[in-house]
C-alpha cells in the first residue's frame, strides 16, 4: 500500500516525503474543495522537485457553465506536467477527458458516492483507472468492492473527514444574523459533546468531522485485498504530530505492526468512524412487502 | 410548436397520486419500497405501482419511479429483477443517480426513459453532454442554479431539462451531504436523511445557536420565465406531503401555467395563487438561487420554524346532486358560521358561509370537532370526488 498525504501547506511537503509519503494529492486553484489550492506553476515546481513522488490533483469542485472553458484549459495545462492523475467529482471533467488523449489518469472521487463495485466497474470501463472510496462505508464493503473491481483504490485513513459541502456562505450568513462580521476563520460547532469544523470560502461552506478518523488498524485487511493507496489528510493536524504520525503509518503499511497501530492510537485516538459501523436508512418497519 | 411544459408532482401513496393527477399534475414521481431516497415514506408496492400507472395512463398522464439511492454492494442484488418488475408495471421513466443503473436500464429497457436525479447535482452543460451519451433522456438540474445559468445550459445542450419550483430545499449540494450519517448514523444518500441541517448547534464564543436551515422554495413568480426559457418539466418537492398540500400546490401551479399559456395571467391571478400557496406553507419561502446568490435572507437562524396548518377542514367523499348535499370526512375543527370554500379537482371554487351542517344520519349539528367524522353540508355546484373544504382564503 502506498501512503498518500494531502498537504495543508506547501512548506511541509518536503517533510511528508522525507517521512514516508509515496504520493500527494494537491488542489488546483479555483477548482478544489478541501484541498490545498495551488497554481499550475506551483504544481509544476512540486512535480519537478519530487520526481519519485506520485502527484495527484483534485478537481472536486462543483462546476458551473461559466467555469468550463477555464476547466478545459487547466486540464490541458496539467497534461504538460508529469502528474499521475486527476481526482474528479463533476462529470464535466470526465466528458472533457474523453475529448483528449491525456497522459494522466482519472480518479473517481465523488466523495460520498463511491460505495459499490458496480459503479467502480462502470467508471473503470469509461477509462477511469482509480477510485477514492467513500469514508462512510465499512471495511467489509471496501474489501468487497476491491474483490469485484480492477479499479485501483484509495481509502481515507487519517484526518477530519468531510461531511458536507454547500454553495451557501453559512458562516457569513450566521454572523449577519447576529449583527457581526465573519472574521474568515474556521469555526467549531458542537452538539451533544460532538464537535464539527465549519470552513467557508468563496465557493461556499464545508463541514468536517471534528474527530480525527483513525483507520490504521484496518490497514492489514486493506492490504490483504490489494487496496493500493491509504490517505492522510493533514488539515487540522500539527506539523509536530505529522512528523511522528507519517513514519508510524508507513511502518504499519510495510510491517503490519500492531504495536505501531497502538502508537498511532496514542497520538490521535481510535475513532474508526464507519470502518466498523454500518449506517442505517430505514427507521420504520415495512408494513407491506411486495 | 413546443410541447407544453410538464407539471410534475410527488406522491407518497396511491391516494395522493390520484389526487395530484386529478388536481392537474401531468406526471407524478413515486418511490418503490426500496432504492428510493425517501426510505421512510409509505411508498408503493409493485401492485400499487401497476395501479398507479394504469390510473395515470387512463388520464394520458405519466408515472416516474425514483431509483435514486447511491447504491452500496448489498443493494445491487435484487435491483435488476426489481427494474424488470417495475417496467412490467408500465412505468414511464426511472429517476436515477447511480450511472451503472442508467446503463443497465438503457441497455435492457430502451423504451423506458431515464431521468438523472438532482442527487447528481448537475450544474453544467458538459456534464449533461456526458449523460446524453449515456442515453439519459432528462436531467433534473441542481437547485443551486440561477435563471441565467439554466438558460445557458438549455442553450448549449439537447436535453430535456427539469427544474425544481416548490418545496423544501437542501442546505448542501444534493449528494454532497453526509451529516445525517455522522450525527445520527442514518445514510442520507440511501434515503435515511435525518435533516441534521435543521438542528441547532453551539458555536465558538457565541451565545446564539448556529443553524443552517433554509427556507422553502417557491418559484411561482418565475413560471412564465421558465416556460419561455424552454424548460421541459417543473417539479414540486414533497413525497411525504399531505394530500391537501399537494392538491393545493398542484392546483395553484396548474392555474398559473394554464393562464400563462392562455395569455390571461394577470397580476391579480398571481397574487391570489401566491396567497393560496402561502396558506399551505409550513415555513417561509424564497426563490433561493433563481434570481440571486442565496444569502442570509434565505435561511432560518432560530432552530425549527414550522407552523402547523389547520386550514384543511374536510375531504369530499360524495355528492348527492339531487338534494345538493356534500359528504366529507372532517380533518380540522369547523363550525356553523365559518367562512369556507370548497375547491375541486377541475379548479372550481365555491365560497360560502356554513349555515347548516349535519352528521352522517342527517342530524343537525353545530360543530365538527373529530377528525375522520362524516359531515354533510348543503352546497349547490359541480362538486367532484376529492374536492376539499378549507377556510376561506382572504
Amino acid at each position: 500500500m502506498k501512503l498518500v498525504v494531502v498537504p495543508s501547506n506547501k512548506d511541509d511537503i518536503g517533510m511528508y516525503i522525507e517521512k514516508g509519503a509515496d504520493a500527494l494529492i494537491l488542489g488546483l486553484e479555483k477548482f478544489s474543495i478541501n484541498y490545498l489550492e495551488l497554481s499550475i506553476e506551483d504544481i509544476k515546481h512540486i512535480v519537478n522537485k519530487y520526481p519519485n513522488t506520485e502527484i495527484f490533483i483534485s478537481i472536486n469542485k462543483t462546476i458551473f457553465n461559466s467555469e468550463l472553458k477555464e476547466l478545459e484549459k487547466k486540464m490541458l495545462e496539467l497534461d504538460n506536467i508529469s502528474i499521475k492523475g486527476v481526482l474528479f467529482y463533476d462529470l464535466s471533467v470526465l466528458n472533457i477527458y474523453h475529448k483528449y488523449s491525456f497522459n494522466y489518469s482519472l480518479v473517481w472521487h465523488q466523495t460520498h458516492m463511491v460505495t459499490n463495485y458496480n459503479t467502480c466497474n462502470y467508471y473503470f470501463n469509461k477509462g477511469v483507472e482509480y477510485g477514492f472510496l467513500s469514508s462512510e462505508i465499512t471495511i467489509d464493503e471496501m474489501m468487497e468492492i476491491k474483490r469485484h473491481t480492477k479499479m485501483q483504490l484509495f481509502t481515507f485513513l487519517i484526518g477530519h473527514s468531510i461531511m458536507s459541502h454547500s454553495k451557501r456562505k453559512l458562516l457569513t450568513n450566521y454572523y449577519t444574523s447576529i449583527h457581526k462580521d465573519y472574521d474568515g476563520q474556521d469555526k467549531i460547532i458542537w452538539e451533544n459533546d460532538k464537535n464539527y469544523i465549519v470552513r467557508e470560502n468563496e465557493y461556499g461552506t464545508c463541514i468536517l468531522n471534528g474527530d480525527v478518523t483513525n483507520g490504521t488498524s484496518f490497514i492489514n485487511d486493506l492490504i490483504k485485498v490489494g487496496i493500493e493507496y491509504g490517505v492522510i489528510h493533514t488539515y487540522g493536524l500539527s506539523q509536530a504530530l505529522l512528523e511522528q504520525l507519517i513514519p508510524l503509518v508507513k511502518d504499519v503499511m510495510i510491517s503490519g505492526s500492531k504495536a505501531r497501530c497502538e502508537d498511532i492510537q496514542k497520538l490521535i485516538g481510535n475513532n474508526t468512524t464507519f470502518f466498523d459501523k454500518k449506517t442505517i436508512f430505514k427507521v420504520k418497519k415495512d408494513e407491506k412487502k411486495d | 410548436m413546443k410541447k407544453k411544459i410538464e407539471l410534475l408532482s410527488p406522491a407518497g401513496d396511491l391516494e395522493r397520486l390520484k389526487i395530484t393527477l386529478l388536481y392537474g399534475a401531468d406526471a407524478v414521481y413515486i418511490g418503490g419500497r426500496d432504492y428510493s431516497l425517501r426510505a421512510n415514506a409509505t411508498n408503493f408496492s409493485l401492485a400499487e405501482i401497476k395501479e398507479a400507472c394504469t390510473f395515470a395512463h387512463s388520464l394520458d398522464k405519466k408515472v416516474y419511479l425514483t431509483l435514486n439511492i447511491v447504491f452500496h454492494n448489498e443493494d445491487i442484488e435484487g435491483v435488476y429483477k426489481y427494474i424488470e418488475d417495475v417496467v412490467g408495471c408500465g412505468i414511464d421513466a426511472f429517476i436515477v443517480s447511480d450511472p451503472f443503473i442508467i446503463q443497465y436500464i438503457k441497455t435492457n429497457f430502451p423504451q423506458v426513459e431515464v431521468h438523472l436525479s438532482t442527487q447528481g447535482s448537475t450544474t453544467n452543460a458538459e456534464a449533461i453532454k456526458y449523460f446524453k451519451n449515456e442515453g439519459v433522456d432528462r436531467v433534473v438540474l441542481a437547485r443551486e442554479l440561477s435563471l441565467r445559468e439554466i438558460q445557458n445550459i438549455i442553450d448549449n445542450v439537447d436535453m430535456d431539462i427539469e427544474v425544481f419550483i416548490h418545496g423544501a430545499m437542501c442546505t448542501f449540494y444534493s449528494g454532497r451531504c453526509a451529516l445525517s450519517n455522522y450525527l445520527t448514523n442514518r445514510d442520507s444518500n440511501r434515503g435515511g436523511c435525518s435533516q441534521v441541517c435543521r438542528f441547532a448547534f453551539n458555536i465558538d464564543e457565541e451565545k446564539e445557536k448556529f443553524t443552517m436551515a433554509t427556507k422553502d422554495l417557491n418559484a411561482s413568480r418565475y413560471i412564465p420565465i421558465l416556460i419561455d426559457m424552454g424548460v421541459s418539466s417543473l417539479k414540486v418537492e414533497g413525497r411525504m406531503r399531505s394530500l391537501y398540500y399537494l392538491a393545493t400546490v398542484i392546483g395553484c401551479y396548474r392555474k398559473i401555467i394554464d393562464a400563462y399559456y392562455d395569455k390571461r395571467l394577470t397580476e391579480e391571478e398571481f397574487s391570489y395563487q401566491e396567497k393560496v400557496l402561502s396558506k399551505v406553507a409550513n415555513r417561509e419561502t424564497s426563490c433561493h438561487y433563481l434570481d440571486h446568490e442565496a444569502d442570509y435572507n434565505d435561511q432560518y437562524y432560530t432552530g425549527r420554524q414550522e407552523v402547523s396548518n389547520q386550514d384543511f377542514l374536510g375531504l369530499v367523499t360524495g355528492y348527492d346532486k339531487k338534494n345538493k348535499i356534500v359528504t366529507l370526512l372532517e380533518r380540522n375543527y369547523f363550525q356553523v358560521g365559518d367562512e369556507v370554500e370548497l375547491f375541486t379537482p377541475n379548479g372550481d371554487i365555491y365560497s360560502f358561509t356554513i349555515n347548516k351542517m349535519y352528521d352522517n344520519d342527517m342530524n343537525e349539528i353545530e360543530v365538527a370537532r373529530h377528525p375522520e367524522e362524516v359531515i354533510k353540508l348543503e352546497v349547490d355546484g359541480n362538486i367532484l370526488e376529492y374536492s376539499m373544504l378549507r377556510k376561506k382564503v382572504v
